[in-house]
């Protein structure tokens, strides 16, 4: 075991409680302990009656085929097992209770063993991930058109079966843009080639605020689709070569930081490339990276951004796993949306940490396509119950599973992601 | 093998059966409540009592062991402990099949969760709540807890979780379906524990799964008190602590005390380490908190003064420093009173993941003395001496737990773990405690320390399940 020995501890330190499997919400948030303030103000006169705390299901894979294995704990414990060798990397069901996961960290979330303030996180996410490489690196796994974006990502850097010369087609012929500026804004494959217009919608906001912005000269792939499969260092792909081929790229435009509408992209960008992946991409660089929310967030604070238009719409928020769950960015997206007129922001039942995944993530939408649709479908139907005009999210990767949800369910719901509102906003 | 995963594909559909390895080893879990867990052979995931009832005809056909499992939450106690078992997965199992507010009980499958069940009557009967264990996850099943009869929210007030069981259904060894107490007349509601003759629900209540599959239970719900708090006593030592509460308990009004020694506090959320820490100066060496709920405030003021009256009286018997009223900030209060809670899980925090509960019922007034042991034979073995304590019944009975943590990577520290098992088992049980959930180093030793029990125990076993499937191995049954 190569990749799986680095996270011994975490596979070990499951107690098989079971609290992974849903979502529970305390009466008092945990965060609000913190800020004595806010606790206090919300402390009780009286005495306390019964504060309830809230369940609902949260791991999609584990929803969907039911056994032990699909949930976070179970897969745990068969860590365990094939570090002690009662399990071959090569079974064929092991191959599907590793993959058949969107990743989406709900169950290291609802796992009390992470313990930021003692510094210890239980790195469920990380484990798959290394369980996938090591599959990957015995011939295994790779469900689905998994090893074809894969081989194609390789020589085309972007999963989509696109060629590397159509990647900058979605940029208008009249918008020129400088080969050195402050920002860069990485557009990521979803945007560049699937969800033109949210690359559209990002240029435009950038223009109409007068920012001073680029885009790479030559783009690749973030490499979030191949760390995210445990296709991390292979005979047809090397995430490493992609990641400093990015960073090198960005280091020529001498821009301070990196914006990206992907939520995958920022994932890759901000955790991948300096911490969780170092040791396999050799990867650092010096750039602030910032989700275009993170970013639109401090302009509109700092006043530099201000919306003339009024957007009415009654919406909800999708948080995406790679900005919420896996980076803790949930209130920039928010508190944009909060900034534009006319927008009413009702929340899901599963928000912020608690959210249901879209599906898409973690090779789930290549691997098993319908399924992906199917976990996007109960996300749709949640945000349906709110009586709302559309779902809002603030990733492509999101933005396109969710439209493929209210496409198949029939829905009502409009899929926007929050740069299209801000740009309706932005007169 | 082959075979007869054929067969129970044809009886559950074949989607609710893997004899994949990984899919078996998933369910193992060494810890909670036994440490000598083995990975089944199959998982079935049956959906009613005649799936149930299929299976365990043919196991017993075949003589397959079998092993029930609806959430787990028991650890090593909830899987196999022989190679080559069927390993049932109630969890499909989760209906809430009927609530009764005028006669107070209701009806659940093996898969219902706390978490389940109490957002249902939050939601449906505001008023009425079964007992969920506390401190355990919500992720574990009120069937599974009232069965292995539980301490749960209300423990100290109406007593186990067992003693809340009304009747059962109950899948036997042999396949067929049996109902208990007044559940087992089709014209009768499930309002009443006994039937025309001896109690047989009582049969299955700690039989972790040896004589049958328990496939639904009848069981109370307890009304909600409008108002409630919490009030703690801290103590420099356990002899300090017991008799105080022991007043305080006699008064019959606390719904649930429960405490333990500094140990439980420091060790929840460190890392696991050899010494232990030291006990930090805000903290009392032992404390035990009292959840008190009432109708009104004025109740709830009277019960606070009665139990600060106690206090005042052993302050001057012991002196201020021995006993004192430990003030809770408002954040342990909201963690005490909500529920589910999970209070339990975070003591895996440390860095290792291995958790085994040691669990003893013990005259409450002998509790010192176990307490005080529990501590020296923990530092004897080099574990960090966690005790948990709790009042059932009023304090008839108290439940001294020490928590053994340690690190489950290596075969060493099972060894350890099993080594003060035993030791403590032996002078336990020479001190005349009863283990709660007995498992494989407390049952052969009480088993065989019983006057005459064991071997009626094994002639019911003989009797119910002739071919030996039902989970065998558990409570020294062979």
């Amino acid at each position: 075991m190569v990749y799986v020995e680095k996270f011994k501890e975490d596979a070990y330190n499951c107690l098989h409680c079971r609290l992974c499997t849903f979502t529970w919400t305390w009466p008092i948030q945990p965060e609000v302990w913190e800020k004595e303030e806010s606790f206090q103000a919300a402390r009780p006169i009286e005495p306390l009656a019964w504060p309830e705390g809230s369940f609902q299901d949260t791991c999609p894979s584990g929803e969907k085929y039911k056994f032990e294995a699909y949930f976070g704990g179970g897969k745990s414990w068969v860590a365990r097992a094939l570090l002690e060798g009662k399990v071959d990397i090569k079974d064929p069901k092991l191959v599907d209770i590793l993959f058949a996961c969107p990743t989406c960290g709900s169950c290291q979330q609802q796992c009390t063993l992470e313990e930021p303030k003692v510094g210890y996180r239980h790195r469920m996410i990380s484990l798959i991930e290394a369980l996938r490489a090591e599959a990957v690196n015995a011939g295994s796994g790779l469900p689905g058109k998994q090893k074809a974006f894969g081989i194609h990502l390789g020589k085309e850097h972007n999963p989509y079966m696109e060629l590397h010369k159509d990647r900058m087609n979605w940029l208008p012929n009249n918008i020129k843009l400088p080969s050195k500026a402050e920002n860069v804004y990485f557009t990521g494959c979803t945007s560049a080639y699937r969800q033109k217009e949210l690359a559209q919608a990002t240029v435009e906001v950038f223009r109409k605020a007068k920012l001073n912005f680029t885009v790479l000269k030559d783009e690749w792939c973030c490499a979030s689709p191949l760390l995210r499969t445990g296709q991390w260092e292979t005979s047809w792909v090397s995430a490493k070569n992609i990641a400093q081929h990015n960073i090198t790229e960005a280091e020529k435009t001498e821009a301070k930081r990196i914006v990206t509408t992907c939520s995958g992209c920022y994932r890759a960008w901000k955790r991948d490339y300096t911490e969780e992946y170092t040791d396999v991409l050799q990867t650092r660089h010096n750039f602030e990276i910032l989700h275009t929310t993170q970013f639109l967030e401090q302009l509109i604070k700092s006043s530099e951004m201000k919306f003339q238009g009024d957007v009415k719409m009654r919406v909800t928020y999708h948080d995406p796993c790679h900005l919420g769950r896996h980076v803790g960015v949930y209130d920039a997206p928010r508190n944009v949306l909060k900034a534009i007129s006319g927008i009413e922001l009702v929340e899901m039942p599963r928000n912020r940490e608690n959210a249901w995944c879209c599906g898409s993530g973690g090779g789930v939408k290549s691997g098993y396509p319908e399924w992906a649709v199917e976990i996007a479908g109960e996300r749709v139907k949640e945000a349906e119950r709110l009586g709302v005009d559309a779902i809002v999210s603030a990733c492509p990767f999101c933005w396109r599973n969710l439209n493929d949800a209210i496409s198949k369910y029939n829905s009502k719901l409009k899929m926007y992601d929050v740069i299209e509102l801000v740009n309706k906003a932005m007169v | 093998m082959e075979d007869l995963e054929k067969i129970l594909q044809d009886i559950v559909g074949p989607e609710n059966v893997s004899s994949a390895k990984p899919i078996c080893e998933s369910y193992v879990t060494k810890g909670i409540m036994e440490i000598k867990s083995k990975a089944p052979a199959i998982v079935v995931r049956p959906k009613d009592v005649e799936e149930v009832r299929k299976i365990i005809a043919l196991a017993n056909e075949k003589k397959v062991p079998v092993v029930p499992h609806s959430g787990g939450l028991s650890g090593g106690e909830a899987t196999p402990m022989r190679e080559g078992s069927i390993l049932l997965d109630l969890r499909r199992m989760n209906k809430i099949v009927e609530v009764n507010t005028d006669a107070r009980y209701m009806i659940v499958e093996p898969g219902v969760t706390s978490a389940q069940a109490w957002k249902f009557m939050q939601e449906k009967y505001p008023n009425y709540r079964p007992g969920i264990p506390d401190g355990a996850p919500p992720s574990a099943t009120i069937l599974g807890d009232h069965l292995d009869r539980g301490f749960h929210f209300l423990s100290t007030k109406y007593g186990s979780a067992a003693d809340a069981v009304l009747g059962l259904e109950v899948v036997l060894p042999t396949g067929e379906t049996v109902r208990t107490g007044s559940y087992a007349l089709p014209t009768a509601k499930s309002f009443y524990k006994w039937m025309f003759g001896p109690d047989l629900t009582g049969l299955f209540l700690g039989a972790q799964g040896t004589l049958g599959i328990v496939t639904k239970m009848a069981l109370k719900i307890f009304p909600m008190a409008k108002f409630r708090d919490v009030v703690a006593f801290g103590a420099n030592d356990w002899k300090h602590i017991v008799d105080p509460c022991l007043d305080v308990l006699k008064m019959e009004f606390v719904d649930l005390a429960q405490g333990g020694n500094h140990y439980l506090a420091t060790c929840r959320r460190a890392r696991y380490k050899w010494p232990p820490p030291a006990k930090p100066d805000l903290l009392p060496a032992v404390w035990m908190n009292f959840e008190l709920g009432a109708d009104s405030k004025e109740e709830l003021e009277t019960m606070k003064r009665k139990i600060n009256d106690i206090l005042s009286r052993y302050q001057k018997e012991y002196g201020e420093k021995s006993i004192f009223e430990w003030k809770l900030d408002m954040r342990n209060i909201v963690a005490r009173l909500t529920k589910p809670n999970r209070i339990s899980v975070p003591y895996a925090g440390h860095k290792g993941g291995g958790l085994l509960f040691v669990t003893w019922y013990v005259p409450w007034k002998d509790a010192t003395t176990f307490g005080e042991e529990a501590e020296k034979l923990m530092a004897k073995h080099k574990f960090s001496p966690v005790v948990w304590l709790a009042a059932v019944d009023h304090g008839r009975q108290g439940l001294v737990m020490p928590i053994v943590l340690f690190d489950p990577k290596t075969p060493e520290e099972f060894k350890a773990v099993d080594a003060l098992d035993a030791e403590m088992t032996e002078r336990f049980l020479s001190l005349g405690g009863i283990p709660y959930r007995p498992n494989a180093v407390h049952a052969p030793r009480v088993m065989s320390k019983s006057i005459g029990y064991y071997d009626l125990l094994k002639k019911v076993k003989k009797t119910l399940d002739p071919n030996g499937i039902m989970h065998p191995e558990r409570l020294a049954l062979k």
